[in-house]
Protein backbone atom coordinates (compact mmCIF):
# COMPACT_ATOMS: atom_id res chain seq x y z
CA UNK A 1 0.00 0.00 0.00
CA UNK A 2 2.99 2.44 0.92
CA UNK A 3 3.97 2.41 -2.52
CA UNK A 4 0.67 3.75 -3.87
CA UNK A 5 0.71 6.21 -1.52
CA UNK A 6 4.40 6.85 -2.79
CA UNK A 7 3.33 7.52 -6.20
CA UNK A 8 0.05 9.50 -5.19
CA UNK A 9 2.12 11.73 -3.33
CA UNK A 10 4.99 12.25 -5.45
CA UNK A 11 2.40 12.33 -8.72
CA UNK A 12 0.89 14.67 -6.79
CA UNK A 13 3.63 17.13 -6.04
CA UNK A 14 4.73 17.44 -9.40
CA UNK A 15 1.28 17.97 -10.42
CA UNK A 16 1.13 20.79 -7.64
CA UNK A 17 4.82 21.87 -8.96
CA UNK A 18 3.36 22.35 -12.70
CA UNK A 19 0.05 24.32 -11.62
CA UNK A 20 1.73 26.48 -9.37
CA UNK A 21 3.32 29.06 -11.92
CA UNK A 22 0.07 28.68 -13.99
CA UNK A 23 -1.79 30.37 -10.76
CA UNK A 24 0.77 32.66 -9.33
CA UNK A 25 3.18 33.57 -12.63
CA UNK A 26 2.59 35.90 -15.10
CA UNK A 27 0.77 35.49 -18.58
CA UNK A 28 2.08 37.57 -21.41
CA UNK A 29 2.94 35.34 -24.07
CA UNK A 30 5.24 37.71 -27.04
CA UNK A 31 6.06 36.15 -30.46
CA UNK A 32 9.82 35.71 -29.33
CA UNK A 33 8.79 33.52 -26.22
CA UNK A 34 6.74 31.23 -28.84
CA UNK A 35 9.78 30.46 -30.99
CA UNK A 36 12.50 27.79 -30.77
CA UNK A 37 15.31 28.99 -28.70
CA UNK A 38 18.42 29.27 -31.15
CA UNK A 39 21.01 31.33 -28.65
CA UNK A 40 18.91 34.41 -29.51
CA UNK A 41 18.44 34.09 -33.36
CA UNK A 42 15.67 33.98 -35.33
CA UNK A 43 15.16 30.09 -35.98
CA UNK A 44 16.61 29.26 -39.10
CA UNK A 45 16.53 25.43 -40.99
CA UNK A 46 15.30 22.22 -39.38
CA UNK A 47 15.72 21.51 -35.99
CA UNK A 48 16.46 17.52 -36.32
CA UNK A 49 19.53 17.37 -38.93
CA UNK A 50 21.75 15.04 -40.04
CA UNK A 51 24.01 13.88 -37.83
CA UNK A 52 27.81 12.19 -37.88
CA UNK A 53 27.11 8.63 -37.41
CA UNK A 54 30.83 7.88 -36.35
CA UNK A 55 29.77 6.62 -32.68
CA UNK A 56 26.29 4.49 -34.08
CA UNK A 57 28.72 1.28 -33.70
CA UNK A 58 28.41 1.72 -29.69
CA UNK A 59 25.05 1.79 -29.66
CA UNK A 60 24.27 -0.54 -31.80
CA UNK A 61 27.31 -2.29 -29.50
CA UNK A 62 25.53 -1.32 -26.09
CA UNK A 63 22.53 -3.12 -27.78
CA UNK A 64 23.80 -6.25 -28.35
CA UNK A 65 26.07 -6.76 -24.99
CA UNK A 66 23.26 -5.50 -22.72
CA UNK A 67 20.31 -7.78 -23.87
CA UNK A 68 22.90 -10.78 -23.34
CA UNK A 69 23.71 -9.05 -20.05
CA UNK A 70 20.68 -8.79 -18.82
CA UNK A 71 19.32 -11.93 -20.12
CA UNK A 72 22.03 -13.03 -17.92
CA UNK A 73 20.64 -11.51 -15.02
CA UNK A 74 17.29 -12.34 -15.39
CA UNK A 75 18.56 -16.07 -16.08
CA UNK A 76 20.14 -15.98 -12.67
CA UNK A 77 17.49 -14.28 -10.69
CA UNK A 78 15.08 -17.19 -11.95
CA UNK A 79 17.04 -19.94 -11.08
CA UNK A 80 20.59 -19.98 -9.43
CA UNK A 81 21.69 -22.79 -10.53
CA UNK A 82 22.49 -21.38 -13.66
CA UNK A 83 25.48 -18.98 -12.40
CA UNK A 84 27.69 -20.57 -14.64
CA UNK A 85 25.53 -20.36 -17.97
CA UNK A 86 25.41 -16.89 -17.30
CA UNK A 87 28.88 -16.52 -16.47
CA UNK A 88 30.21 -17.76 -20.12
CA UNK A 89 27.35 -15.74 -21.39
CA UNK A 90 28.24 -12.50 -19.81
CA UNK A 91 32.18 -13.07 -20.35
CA UNK A 92 31.94 -14.16 -24.10
CA UNK A 93 29.56 -10.97 -24.32
CA UNK A 94 32.30 -8.50 -22.47
CA UNK A 95 35.52 -9.69 -24.40
CA UNK A 96 33.26 -9.59 -27.63
CA UNK A 97 32.35 -6.17 -26.78
CA UNK A 98 35.95 -4.94 -25.94
CA UNK A 99 37.36 -6.22 -28.84
CA UNK A 100 35.37 -5.09 -31.51
CA UNK A 101 35.27 -1.36 -29.39
CA UNK A 102 39.08 -1.74 -29.92
CA UNK A 103 38.52 -1.92 -33.35
CA UNK A 104 36.33 1.22 -33.28
CA UNK A 105 37.64 4.63 -33.56
CA UNK B 1 2.70 2.30 9.45
CA UNK B 2 6.45 2.02 8.94
CA UNK B 3 5.60 1.87 4.88
CA UNK B 4 3.95 4.96 5.88
CA UNK B 5 6.76 6.61 6.99
CA UNK B 6 9.23 5.17 4.22
CA UNK B 7 6.65 6.47 1.69
CA UNK B 8 6.32 9.86 2.74
CA UNK B 9 9.15 10.56 4.92
CA UNK B 10 12.79 8.56 4.38
CA UNK B 11 13.53 7.60 1.68
CA UNK B 12 10.37 8.63 0.16
CA UNK B 13 9.25 12.60 -0.74
CA UNK B 14 10.34 14.52 2.05
CA UNK B 15 13.47 12.95 1.79
CA UNK B 16 13.62 13.58 -1.90
CA UNK B 17 12.96 17.09 -1.90
CA UNK B 18 15.31 17.87 1.47
CA UNK B 19 18.03 15.58 -1.22
CA UNK B 20 17.35 18.11 -3.97
CA UNK B 21 17.67 21.19 -2.11
CA UNK B 22 21.01 20.06 -0.08
CA UNK B 23 21.99 18.35 -2.91
CA UNK B 24 22.09 21.80 -5.44
CA UNK B 25 23.51 23.68 -2.81
CA UNK B 26 26.36 21.28 -1.77
CA UNK B 27 27.16 20.96 -5.55
CA UNK B 28 27.49 24.86 -5.33
CA UNK B 29 29.23 25.25 -2.21
CA UNK B 30 31.97 22.66 -2.85
CA UNK B 31 33.07 23.71 -5.84
CA UNK B 32 32.92 27.09 -4.40
CA UNK B 33 35.42 26.15 -1.82
CA UNK B 34 37.88 24.41 -3.98
CA UNK B 35 37.59 27.38 -6.47
CA UNK B 36 38.88 29.79 -3.32
CA UNK B 37 35.40 31.15 -3.14
CA UNK B 38 32.45 31.48 -1.15
CA UNK B 39 29.61 30.37 -2.95
CA UNK B 40 25.88 30.92 -2.12
CA UNK B 41 25.76 32.88 1.51
CA UNK B 42 23.18 35.62 0.78
CA UNK B 43 20.14 33.85 1.64
CA UNK B 44 19.66 32.39 4.82
CA UNK B 45 23.31 33.55 5.82
CA UNK B 46 23.08 31.48 9.27
CA UNK B 47 22.74 28.73 7.30
CA UNK B 48 25.80 29.25 5.05
CA UNK B 49 23.55 29.66 1.92
CA UNK B 50 21.47 26.39 2.41
CA UNK B 51 18.45 28.62 1.54
CA UNK B 52 19.23 29.70 -1.71
CA UNK B 53 17.96 26.41 -3.69
CA UNK B 54 14.35 27.06 -1.76
CA UNK B 55 14.90 31.00 -3.05
CA UNK B 56 15.96 30.04 -6.55
CA UNK B 57 12.73 27.58 -6.35
CA UNK B 58 10.64 30.06 -5.27
CA UNK B 59 11.73 32.35 -8.05
CA UNK B 60 11.20 29.67 -11.15
CA UNK B 61 7.50 28.99 -9.01
CA UNK B 62 6.70 33.14 -9.92
CA UNK B 63 8.41 33.03 -13.44
CA UNK B 64 6.27 32.70 -16.73
CA UNK B 65 5.61 29.06 -17.64
CA UNK B 66 6.05 29.37 -21.46
CA UNK B 67 4.83 25.94 -23.88
CA UNK B 68 6.00 26.85 -27.21
CA UNK B 69 3.75 26.39 -30.30
CA UNK B 70 5.45 24.42 -32.40
CA UNK B 71 5.73 21.47 -29.93
CA UNK B 72 3.15 18.84 -28.68
CA UNK B 73 2.04 20.86 -25.73
CA UNK B 74 0.78 17.67 -23.42
CA UNK B 75 3.86 15.85 -24.16
CA UNK B 76 6.01 19.37 -23.54
CA UNK B 77 4.67 19.65 -19.83
CA UNK B 78 3.88 15.86 -19.22
CA UNK B 79 7.77 14.66 -20.03
CA UNK B 80 9.62 16.55 -17.38
CA UNK B 81 7.29 14.86 -14.64
CA UNK B 82 8.14 11.54 -16.16
CA UNK B 83 11.60 12.39 -15.97
CA UNK B 84 11.42 13.36 -12.41
CA UNK B 85 8.80 10.33 -11.70
CA UNK B 86 11.56 7.71 -13.22
CA UNK B 87 14.26 9.18 -11.34
CA UNK B 88 12.52 8.93 -7.95
CA UNK B 89 11.02 4.90 -8.97
CA UNK B 90 14.05 3.74 -7.44
CA UNK B 91 13.80 4.83 -4.27
CA UNK B 92 11.00 2.67 -4.24
CA UNK B 93 12.86 -0.72 -3.66
CA UNK B 94 15.73 0.88 -1.66
CA UNK B 95 15.46 0.81 2.31
CA UNK B 96 16.60 3.76 4.35
CA UNK B 97 16.98 1.49 7.22
CA UNK B 98 15.37 -2.18 8.34
CA UNK B 99 11.56 -2.13 8.16
CA UNK B 100 11.50 2.01 5.95
CA UNK B 101 11.30 -0.04 2.42
CA UNK B 102 8.37 1.44 0.50
CA UNK B 103 8.05 -1.76 -1.70
CA UNK B 104 9.35 -5.12 -0.30
CA UNK B 105 10.42 -7.04 -3.12
CA UNK B 106 12.55 -9.62 -3.36
CA UNK B 107 13.90 -8.75 -6.65
CA UNK B 108 14.43 -5.48 -5.68
CA UNK B 109 17.84 -4.62 -6.71
CA UNK B 110 16.85 -5.99 -10.60
CA UNK B 111 13.93 -3.65 -10.66
CA UNK B 112 16.10 -0.84 -9.31
CA UNK B 113 18.85 -1.36 -12.67
CA UNK B 114 16.17 -2.16 -15.05
CA UNK B 115 14.21 1.82 -14.02
CA UNK B 116 17.73 3.84 -13.41
CA UNK B 117 18.62 2.54 -16.74
CA UNK B 118 15.04 3.20 -18.51
CA UNK B 119 15.47 6.81 -16.74
CA UNK B 120 17.94 7.70 -20.23
CA UNK B 121 15.15 6.84 -23.03
CA UNK B 122 12.92 9.39 -20.98
CA UNK B 123 14.96 12.51 -21.17
CA UNK B 124 15.82 11.49 -24.78
CA UNK B 125 11.98 11.41 -25.39
CA UNK B 126 11.57 14.83 -23.13
CA UNK B 127 14.75 16.17 -25.74
CA UNK B 128 12.70 15.17 -28.32
CA UNK B 129 9.62 16.75 -28.19
CA UNK B 130 11.33 19.56 -27.44
CA UNK B 131 12.04 19.88 -31.09
CA UNK B 132 15.69 22.49 -30.62
CA UNK B 133 18.69 22.31 -32.46
CA UNK B 134 20.44 22.37 -28.99
CA UNK B 135 18.20 19.53 -27.18
CA UNK B 136 18.88 17.54 -30.19
CA UNK B 137 22.47 17.32 -29.68
CA UNK B 138 21.97 16.79 -26.29
CA UNK B 139 19.54 13.88 -26.90
CA UNK B 140 22.13 12.37 -29.29
CA UNK B 141 24.93 12.38 -26.23
CA UNK B 142 22.39 11.23 -23.97
CA UNK B 143 21.71 8.33 -25.99
CA UNK B 144 25.66 7.78 -26.42
CA UNK B 145 26.17 8.54 -23.23
CA UNK B 146 23.55 5.52 -21.93
CA UNK B 147 25.39 3.43 -24.58
CA UNK B 148 29.12 4.01 -22.99
CA UNK B 149 27.40 3.32 -19.25
CA UNK B 150 24.50 0.82 -19.14
CA UNK B 151 26.82 -2.63 -19.70
CA UNK B 152 29.36 -1.67 -16.83
CA UNK B 153 26.46 -0.17 -14.88
CA UNK B 154 24.89 -3.50 -15.05
CA UNK B 155 28.05 -6.03 -14.76
CA UNK B 156 28.65 -3.85 -11.50
CA UNK B 157 24.99 -4.53 -9.93
CA UNK B 158 25.41 -8.20 -11.47
CA UNK B 159 28.55 -8.54 -9.38
CA UNK B 160 27.04 -7.04 -6.05
CA UNK B 161 23.90 -9.73 -6.52
CA UNK B 162 25.98 -12.48 -7.13
CA UNK B 163 27.47 -11.31 -3.80
CA UNK B 164 24.74 -10.52 -1.82
CA UNK B 165 21.40 -11.86 -3.73
CA UNK B 166 18.85 -9.36 -5.37
CA UNK B 167 17.05 -8.55 -2.03
CA UNK B 168 17.80 -5.36 -1.12
CA UNK B 169 17.27 -5.42 2.52
CA UNK B 170 19.18 -8.74 3.03
CA UNK B 171 22.05 -7.23 1.18
CA UNK B 172 22.94 -5.53 4.04
CA UNK B 173 22.64 -9.11 6.10
CA UNK B 174 24.90 -10.57 3.72
CA UNK B 175 27.75 -7.93 4.36
CA UNK B 176 30.22 -9.19 7.00
CA UNK B 177 32.15 -7.14 5.59
CA UNK B 178 31.39 -3.69 3.63
CA UNK B 179 30.63 -4.12 -0.49
CA UNK B 180 33.66 -2.10 -1.13
CA UNK B 181 35.93 -3.90 0.40
CA UNK B 182 34.63 -7.67 -0.24
CA UNK B 183 34.06 -5.78 -4.17
CA UNK B 184 36.25 -2.79 -4.94
CA UNK B 185 36.38 -3.22 -9.02
CA UNK B 186 32.77 -3.46 -8.84
CA UNK B 187 32.53 -0.25 -6.51
CA UNK B 188 34.41 1.47 -8.83
CA UNK B 189 32.54 0.27 -11.80
CA UNK B 190 29.73 1.74 -10.09
CA UNK B 191 30.67 4.88 -9.41
CA UNK B 192 32.00 5.70 -12.62
CA UNK B 193 29.02 4.61 -14.55
CA UNK B 194 26.59 6.37 -12.00
CA UNK B 195 28.64 9.73 -12.36
CA UNK B 196 27.82 8.84 -15.86
CA UNK B 197 24.52 8.34 -15.60
CA UNK B 198 23.63 11.31 -13.32
CA UNK B 199 26.00 13.65 -15.79
CA UNK B 200 28.63 14.24 -12.75
CA UNK B 201 31.26 15.86 -14.03
CA UNK B 202 34.20 14.40 -16.12
CA UNK B 203 30.94 13.25 -17.92
CA UNK B 204 28.83 16.06 -17.90
CA UNK B 205 28.34 15.73 -21.50
CA UNK B 206 24.50 15.69 -22.06
CA UNK B 207 23.86 19.00 -20.63
CA UNK B 208 27.19 20.88 -21.33
CA UNK B 209 26.18 24.28 -20.69
CA UNK B 210 29.14 25.82 -22.12
CA UNK B 211 28.89 24.00 -25.08
CA UNK B 212 25.22 23.45 -25.67
CA UNK B 213 23.55 25.91 -23.71
CA UNK B 214 21.58 23.60 -21.95
CA UNK B 215 21.08 20.12 -23.89
CA UNK B 216 18.10 18.51 -23.19
CA UNK B 217 16.76 20.98 -20.80
CA UNK B 218 17.43 23.97 -23.28
CA UNK B 219 13.64 24.64 -23.70
CA UNK B 220 12.15 24.36 -20.24
CA UNK B 221 11.65 27.38 -17.75
CA UNK B 222 10.07 28.03 -14.70
CA UNK B 223 9.07 24.93 -12.80
CA UNK B 224 9.22 23.07 -15.64
CA UNK B 225 13.02 23.28 -15.61
CA UNK B 226 12.72 22.59 -11.85
CA UNK B 227 11.58 19.06 -12.72
CA UNK B 228 13.87 18.40 -15.53
CA UNK B 229 17.46 19.22 -14.30
CA UNK B 230 16.54 18.49 -10.67
CA UNK B 231 15.69 14.82 -11.76
CA UNK B 232 19.57 14.54 -12.58
CA UNK B 233 19.82 15.11 -8.88
CA UNK B 234 16.70 12.69 -8.08
CA UNK B 235 18.66 10.15 -9.97
CA UNK B 236 21.93 11.15 -7.95
CA UNK B 237 19.50 10.12 -4.87
CA UNK B 238 18.76 6.97 -5.87
CA UNK B 239 22.64 5.87 -6.59
CA UNK B 240 23.81 7.58 -3.77
CA UNK B 241 21.26 5.24 -1.52
CA UNK B 242 22.47 1.97 -3.51
CA UNK B 243 25.61 2.77 -3.05
CA UNK B 244 25.16 3.24 0.23
CA UNK B 245 23.02 0.04 0.93
CA UNK B 246 25.26 -2.29 -1.29
CA UNK B 247 28.83 -0.78 -1.15
CA UNK B 248 29.36 0.63 2.52
CA UNK B 249 26.80 -1.73 4.14
CA UNK B 250 23.98 0.09 4.58
CA UNK B 251 22.65 1.00 8.17
CA UNK B 252 25.00 -1.53 9.41
CA UNK B 253 26.14 -2.08 12.42
CA UNK B 254 22.72 0.05 13.97
CA UNK B 255 19.11 -0.34 13.58
CA UNK B 256 15.99 1.63 13.53
CA UNK B 257 16.26 5.34 13.88
CA UNK B 258 20.09 5.40 14.31
CA UNK B 259 20.24 3.22 11.31
CA UNK B 260 18.22 5.52 9.18
CA UNK B 261 20.32 8.44 10.11
CA UNK B 262 24.34 6.01 9.40
CA UNK B 263 22.56 4.85 5.97
CA UNK B 264 21.65 8.65 5.04
CA UNK B 265 25.40 9.83 6.17
CA UNK B 266 26.65 7.15 4.03
CA UNK B 267 24.31 8.26 0.84
CA UNK B 268 25.74 12.07 1.41
CA UNK B 269 29.10 10.66 1.91
CA UNK B 270 29.04 9.17 -1.49
CA UNK B 271 27.11 11.93 -2.93
CA UNK B 272 30.22 14.62 -1.60
CA UNK B 273 32.56 12.51 -3.61
CA UNK B 274 30.25 13.08 -6.87
CA UNK B 275 29.87 16.74 -6.19
CA UNK B 276 32.97 17.11 -5.70
CA UNK B 277 34.29 15.87 -8.74
CA UNK B 278 32.73 19.30 -10.57
CA UNK B 279 35.58 20.98 -9.06
CA UNK B 280 37.95 18.48 -10.17
CA UNK B 281 37.90 17.17 -13.90
CA UNK B 282 37.67 18.53 -16.92
CA UNK B 283 34.90 17.86 -19.01
CA UNK B 284 35.60 14.59 -21.43
CA UNK B 285 34.82 14.51 -25.10
CA UNK B 286 31.94 12.04 -26.04
CA UNK B 287 34.22 9.41 -27.88
CA UNK B 288 36.93 9.66 -25.03
CA UNK B 289 33.84 8.69 -22.26
CA UNK B 290 32.59 6.10 -25.22
CA UNK B 291 35.92 4.79 -24.78
CA UNK B 292 36.27 4.88 -21.14
CA UNK B 293 32.95 3.23 -21.06
CA UNK B 294 33.85 0.04 -23.72
CA UNK B 295 36.88 -0.11 -22.71
CA UNK B 296 38.83 0.32 -18.98
CA UNK B 297 35.45 0.38 -17.38
CA UNK B 298 33.93 -2.78 -19.34
CA UNK B 299 37.57 -4.67 -18.44
CA UNK B 300 37.05 -3.46 -14.47
CA UNK B 301 33.16 -4.43 -14.41
CA UNK B 302 33.76 -7.53 -16.02
CA UNK B 303 36.54 -8.49 -13.28
CA UNK B 304 34.52 -7.64 -10.72
CA UNK B 305 32.13 -10.45 -11.86
CA UNK B 306 34.81 -13.14 -11.12
CA UNK B 307 36.27 -11.48 -8.18
CA UNK B 308 32.13 -11.96 -6.61
CA UNK B 309 32.28 -15.35 -8.50
CA UNK B 310 35.77 -15.94 -6.48
CA UNK B 311 34.28 -14.82 -3.15
CA UNK B 312 31.12 -17.08 -3.64
CA UNK B 313 33.18 -20.54 -4.30
CA UNK B 314 35.92 -19.56 -1.63
CA UNK B 315 32.92 -18.92 0.80
CA UNK B 316 30.84 -21.74 -0.64
CA UNK C 1 48.01 6.60 -13.68
CA UNK C 2 45.63 5.95 -10.49
CA UNK C 3 47.95 8.38 -8.44
CA UNK C 4 47.40 11.28 -10.85
CA UNK C 5 43.95 11.11 -10.06
CA UNK C 6 44.72 10.61 -6.22
CA UNK C 7 46.68 13.92 -7.10
CA UNK C 8 43.56 15.68 -8.59
CA UNK C 9 41.71 14.74 -5.55
CA UNK C 10 44.34 15.49 -2.87
CA UNK C 11 44.77 19.24 -4.89
CA UNK C 12 40.99 20.05 -4.44
CA UNK C 13 41.15 18.95 -0.92
CA UNK C 14 43.84 21.24 -0.33
CA UNK C 15 42.44 23.82 -1.61
CA UNK C 16 38.85 23.56 -0.11
CA UNK C 17 40.42 24.00 2.84
CA UNK C 18 42.68 27.18 2.22
CA UNK C 19 39.75 29.85 2.57
CA UNK C 20 38.15 32.04 0.08
CA UNK C 21 39.87 34.61 -1.56
CA UNK C 22 37.35 36.66 -2.50
CA UNK C 23 35.83 39.09 -0.69
CA UNK C 24 32.27 38.40 1.23
CA UNK C 25 30.84 41.22 -1.43
CA UNK C 26 28.25 43.31 -0.10
CA UNK C 27 29.10 43.05 3.38
CA UNK C 28 33.13 43.47 2.22
CA UNK C 29 35.12 45.73 -0.10
CA UNK C 30 38.20 44.58 -1.78
CA UNK C 31 41.14 47.09 -0.83
CA UNK C 32 42.80 48.38 -3.50
CA UNK C 33 45.62 50.84 -3.17
CA UNK C 34 45.18 54.48 -2.61
CA UNK C 35 46.46 54.62 -6.66
CA UNK C 36 43.04 53.27 -7.64
CA UNK C 37 41.91 55.10 -10.70
CA UNK C 38 37.99 54.99 -9.39
CA UNK C 39 35.18 57.25 -9.97
CA UNK C 40 36.49 61.04 -10.39
CA UNK C 41 35.73 64.14 -8.47
CA UNK C 42 35.60 67.43 -8.79
CA UNK C 43 36.39 69.98 -6.33
CA UNK C 44 34.29 73.26 -7.36
CA UNK C 45 36.53 75.59 -5.13
CA UNK C 46 39.74 74.78 -6.85
CA UNK C 47 38.41 74.52 -10.32
CA UNK C 48 39.12 77.15 -12.51
CA UNK C 49 37.46 76.53 -15.64
CA UNK C 50 40.49 75.77 -17.66
CA UNK C 51 39.34 72.85 -20.14
CA UNK C 52 42.34 71.34 -20.32
CA UNK C 53 40.40 68.00 -19.11
CA UNK C 54 38.07 68.47 -22.02
CA UNK C 55 40.89 68.67 -24.22
CA UNK C 56 42.58 65.61 -23.15
CA UNK C 57 40.04 63.00 -22.95
CA UNK C 58 40.94 60.56 -25.45
CA UNK C 59 37.36 58.89 -24.68
CA UNK C 60 35.46 62.29 -25.10
CA UNK C 61 33.65 61.64 -22.09
CA UNK C 62 34.05 64.97 -20.28
CA UNK C 63 31.55 67.91 -21.43
CA UNK C 64 31.48 71.34 -19.86
CA UNK C 65 28.20 72.65 -18.40
CA UNK C 66 27.15 76.03 -16.59
CA UNK C 67 26.85 75.55 -12.86
CA UNK C 68 23.90 77.29 -10.67
CA UNK C 69 27.16 79.90 -9.82
CA UNK C 70 27.27 80.73 -13.38
CA UNK C 71 30.35 79.46 -13.92
CA UNK C 72 31.67 76.24 -16.06
CA UNK C 73 32.08 73.06 -14.35
CA UNK C 74 33.22 69.53 -16.29
CA UNK C 75 30.78 66.49 -16.21
CA UNK C 76 31.67 63.12 -16.99
CA UNK C 77 30.03 60.75 -19.26
CA UNK C 78 30.39 57.55 -17.03
CA UNK C 79 29.25 55.93 -20.43
CA UNK C 80 32.14 57.02 -22.38
CA UNK C 81 34.65 57.14 -19.37
CA UNK C 82 37.81 55.08 -19.63
CA UNK C 83 38.94 55.67 -16.13
CA UNK C 84 42.37 57.17 -17.98
CA UNK C 85 43.17 59.47 -15.26
CA UNK C 86 44.39 61.80 -18.21
CA UNK C 87 42.17 64.49 -17.03
CA UNK C 88 43.23 64.30 -13.17
CA UNK C 89 47.01 64.46 -14.75
CA UNK C 90 45.99 67.20 -16.71
CA UNK C 91 43.78 69.45 -14.36
CA UNK C 92 46.50 72.38 -13.03
CA UNK C 93 45.49 73.45 -10.03
CA UNK C 94 44.38 69.76 -8.83
CA UNK C 95 40.93 69.76 -8.29
CA UNK C 96 39.99 66.89 -10.35
CA UNK C 97 41.21 63.61 -8.13
CA UNK C 98 40.20 59.80 -8.11
CA UNK C 99 38.75 58.54 -5.21
CA UNK C 100 38.63 54.96 -3.81
CA UNK C 101 35.13 54.09 -5.44
CA UNK C 102 34.28 51.94 -8.16
CA UNK C 103 30.60 50.92 -7.79
CA UNK C 104 28.90 54.29 -8.06
CA UNK C 105 25.21 53.69 -8.82
CA UNK C 106 22.93 56.18 -9.62
CA UNK C 107 19.49 56.75 -10.75
CA UNK C 108 19.47 58.94 -13.94
CA UNK C 109 21.62 59.81 -16.48
CA UNK C 110 22.41 63.19 -16.04
CA UNK C 111 22.83 63.05 -12.51
CA UNK C 112 26.92 62.89 -13.30
CA UNK C 113 26.67 63.47 -16.85
CA UNK C 114 26.82 67.33 -16.36
CA UNK C 115 28.85 68.84 -13.87
CA UNK C 116 28.93 67.00 -10.43
CA UNK C 117 25.55 67.57 -8.98
CA UNK C 118 26.04 65.04 -6.18
CA UNK C 119 29.34 63.53 -5.19
CA UNK C 120 28.87 59.86 -3.55
CA UNK C 121 29.81 59.52 0.36
CA UNK C 122 33.19 58.54 -0.33
CA UNK C 123 33.52 56.34 2.74
CA UNK C 124 31.20 53.69 3.75
CA UNK C 125 31.54 51.40 6.94
CA UNK C 126 32.59 48.31 5.14
CA UNK C 127 35.85 45.91 6.03
CA UNK C 128 38.36 45.96 3.31
CA UNK C 129 40.45 43.39 2.40
CA UNK C 130 43.13 43.31 0.10
CA UNK C 131 43.79 40.43 -2.37
CA UNK C 132 47.22 39.40 -1.04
Amino acid sequence: MAWLIFLLALTASLIALLMAPRLLAPRRLTRAKEVRFEAGNPPYGKARRRMVMQYLGYVYLAMATESIVGASIALYLIDAKVLWAALVAVAAAAATAYVAARGHD
Amino acid sequence: MSGLAAALLYPGITAIFAYLLVAIWLERKLAAKVQWRYGPLYVSRWLGGLLQGLADALKLIFSELVVPSYTNKALFTALPLVVFLADALPVMFIPGAPDLVIYRSHYGLAYVLVILLLATPAIVAMAWVEADKFTYIGALREILMEAAYEVPLALSLFAMIILYGPDPVQAVEAQSIPGILANPLAFFAFFVSAAMATSRFPFEIPDADTEIVFGPYTEYGSTLLLASFGANYVALYSFSLLGALLFLGGWAPFGGLLGAAVMLAKAMLLTIVWLILRAIYPRLRIDQALRLGWGSLLAISAASVAVSVVWRLWLG
Amino acid sequence: MLIEHIRLFAVAVKNALRGPITIDYPREARDYSDRLRGYIVNDKERCISCGLCEAVCPAKAIKFSVGPDGRRYPGIDYGRCIFCGYCVDACPTGSLRHTQLHEVVWTHLNTFAKYAEGDPEEVDGRPRRSLL
